[in-house]
């Protein structure tokens, strides 16, 4: 079982290629982005394997698993950091190329006016399908602050797909949120039926700043 | 040029495969007589199976080998990742039975293909077929210009132009021959608008499910033409069934038509737009109304591609590559004036543009702004505009060239224009002089929501951007 990667097709900026997702370290750092989920877990000293395919039994689904047009997914793992220095739970005391926070407290923001913070996910799915599906985790969404604002991915360490007949699928993603305010949830946009919430499990933030430089 | 000689093989592998055809007493379907406005269908015998994502249905195979000269396209579905990641189902032409799914194997579009006047169809995203094709998509120049420092000759008649998927190219003298398979469960046609006998349309007709339809067309005027499907429309064309048909003359292949301006390369741009509520009925076989269910893109491409996509950024070095080779406009500054179509120094080069085929076969009315330069149009469906004593169509367009820095396009426009590539009139002579690398300058679109994706992912839609080459690239 293995996705087969769209070849020749273009793939959002911090979109890999199946192959180069394997031969990467468990941090994948990008020009001023990076997968946090990678470099948290990383951190903590989970062992995780970066975006695979695997067998549906050794995929092992939790408690928030929800039913998909094509079989489940589930958000596996959470985590949200600030992206600038001095932002909440960063330590670092100061503010390094960024404007100043605005009145909830939340820290310096990026000066382009896009989300403080970033929410990386881990996510899992599996194609209970007898036959392949197309799956692209640009087809999750995160729904962010009072009005449940979509959001699109900011990076993935996946590319769009075919997941294979009993196939199953972890992937990292992640999102920008605003700075301070819990994510609610995640929609899963599926092409075979209505989009599917997926509820996160609890967020754990990580301290420092994503980066450092952020102009 | 390395790739020249293997696309003269192409020519010959495609010209042995016709003779291999008549040899073989394959072209049994030629013998049919059929008219330059041939519409039948046909349900084929010979079957395989093949499932859907929104029915399963049995296909047809061709029956027999391909007679001589026929292009072969399949009609099939798929879906396809927007620039977000999103997959939003598709219908498209391929050139062959596609698989589903996502990406190449769903076949979604159609290679580009060269129809010659000897009747052998060349699958070549270059043209003309035994020119070189210009490294990185970026026109080497012929030598400095003596009289302009900082500028260049270019050649004449020497630079192939890489052109997109979905691009079809008839050669005058011959005759464009279509078998069209249906895979899907609804019925289809491949259509080409305007092409016919006093700008009539030129179809295959509606081919049932599993049935194939056939198209004949002798080479009309020299231009540019839209083929689609026009069921339900426009939807049918938004969901993706659409390409483009250049017909040049072989004589005169640097110039897109007698009295028209002569370039150094050619550039097709379609411009395409994506609604996924209508694809997402259409997926799951419910029918599209366009008027209750107004259209509501949410995706802008060119090419095929959006935002960093489209500018070719990606981490895909293949990708990149390919947008620069067939969208990304690039050249050498030459101190130009389009409007007199450019002048020759000598036999072998001269001081030229470039064409740019603005094409539109999406919905959206488009307003293609450029930076860096004005571009001088000279042509709209099928109209060479005059150069003096222009005057208003009964739309209220101008009917005659004219400099312009946003080009309107409306739906299924063709329209073409000269980039001059010239330094920018605003470029101060120090500033000229000490240029010290490629100068790069977009072009968007001034309807700004089509400058978004997904509904707000800015900028994410219809963008590219052309290059004025540096002192320092390949200068001789």
């Amino acid at each position: 079982m293995a996705v087969e990667i769209a070849e020749g097709h273009g793939v959002p900026a911090g979109v890999g290629s199946g192959a180069g997702v394997a031969e990467r370290p468990v941090v994948v750092v990008l020009p001023r982005r990076t997968v946090v989920v990678g470099l948290g877990l990383t951190a903590a000293g989970a062992v995780l394997l970066p975006a695979a395919v695997r067998s549906a039994t050794a995929v092992r689904f939790g408690g928030r698993a929800v039913a998909t047009g094509f079989g489940v997914a589930e958000v596996l793992r959470a985590e949200r950091q600030s992206r600038l220095p001095g932002g909440p739970g960063d330590g670092a005391g100061h503010a390094a190329h960024g404007r100043p926070g605005g009145a909830g407290g939340e820290g310096p923001q990026p000066v382009n006016h896009t989300f403080g913070d970033a929410v990386g996910l881990l996510v899992a799915v599996r194609n209970d399908l007898g036959e392949r599906v197309p799956f692209s985790p640009g087809q999750l969404r995160l729904r962010v602050g009072p009005q449940a604002l979509a959001v699109t991915a900011w990076d993935t360490d996946t590319a769009a797909g075919v997941l294979g007949a009993g196939a199953a699928l972890e992937f990292r993603i992640t999102f920008l949120a605003p700075s301070g305010e819990a994510a609610a949830t995640a929609v899963l946009d599926d092409p075979f039926g209505e989009p599917v919430v997926l509820p996160l499990p609890p967020v754990t933030h990580r301290g420092g700043a994503l980066e450092a430089r952020h102009g | 040029m390395a790739e020249g000689p293997s696309r003269r093989e192409l020519l010959l592998a495609a010209r042995k495969r016709r003779d291999d055809d008549d040899r073989r007493g394959s072209s049994s379907t030629s013998s049919t007589s059929r008219s330059s406005t041939t519409s039948r269908s046909s349900t084929s015998s010979s079957t395989t199976s093949r499932s859907s994502t929104s029915s399963s249905i049995t296909t047809a195979a061709p029956t027999s080998e391909p007679p001589r000269g026929v292009l072969h396209v399949w009609v099939n579905e798929g879906h396809l990742p927007m620039v977000d990641g999103t997959l939003v189902y598709h219908r498209g032409y391929g050139d062959r039975l596609g698989g589903g799914g996502t990406g190449p194997q769903a076949a979604l579009t159609l290679p580009t293909q060269v129809v010659t006047r000897a009747g052998d169809v060349v699958s070549s995203r270059l043209y003309p077929l035994d020119a070189a094709p210009p490294p990185a998509g970026l026109p080497a120049p012929a030598r400095p210009d003596p009289e302009h420092v900082g500028q260049f000759l270019v050649r004449r008649r020497y630079w192939a132009s890489y052109l997109p998927e979905r691009t079809v190219v008839l050669e005058t003298g011959g005759t464009l021959r279509i078998r069209l398979h249906n895979t899907l469960p609804a019925p289809h046609e491949l259509a080409v608008v305007g092409a016919g006998p006093g700008g009539s349309t030129v179809t295959t007709g509606l081919v049932d499910p599993g049935a194939t339809g056939e198209l004949e067309l002798p080479a009309p005027a020299p231009g540019t033409y839209v083929f689609c499907d026009r069921g339900n429309p426009p939807v049918e064309r938004v969901l993706g069934l659409f390409g483009v048909l250049l017909v040049v003359d072989p004589d005169a292949a640097w110039t897109p038509y007698p009295g028209g301006p002569e370039f150094e390369r050619q550039w097709v741009w379609m411009c395409h737009d994506v609604d996924p509520v209508w694809a997402r009925a259409a997926s799951r076989g419910e029918p599209v109304d366009p008027v209750r269910t107004p259209a509501v893109p949410r995706y802008f491409l060119l090419n095929g591609y959006s935002g960093f996509q489209s500018l070719g950024v990606t981490r895909d070095r293949v990708l990149n590559r390919l947008r620069h080779e067939d969208t990304l406009i690039a050249g050498f500054p030459r101190q130009v004036d389009v409007r007199d179509f450019g002048r020759t120094a000598d036999g072998a080069t001269a001081v030229l543009g470039q064409l740019l085929r603005l094409v539109n076969p999406g919905i959206v009315k488009h307003q293609l702004h450029f930076h860096g330069n004005h571009v001088w149009t000279v042509w709209r469906n099928g109209t060479l505009f005059p150069r003096r004593g222009g005057y208003l169509d009964a739309a209220g367009h101008v009917v005659a060239q004219q400099w312009e820095d946003t080009v309107e396009l409306n739906a299924l426009d063709r329209k073409d224009s000269v980039i001059p590539v010239k330094r920018p009139p605003d470029a101060t002579e120090l500033v000229w002089r000490n240029r010290s690398g490629p100068w790069r300058y977009p072009m968007h679109c001034h309807a700004e929501p089509s400058q978004t994706a997904g509904g707000g992912l800015y900028p994410g839609g219809l963008v590219a951007d052309w290059t004025l080459a540096g002192p320092t690239e390949g200068t001789p």
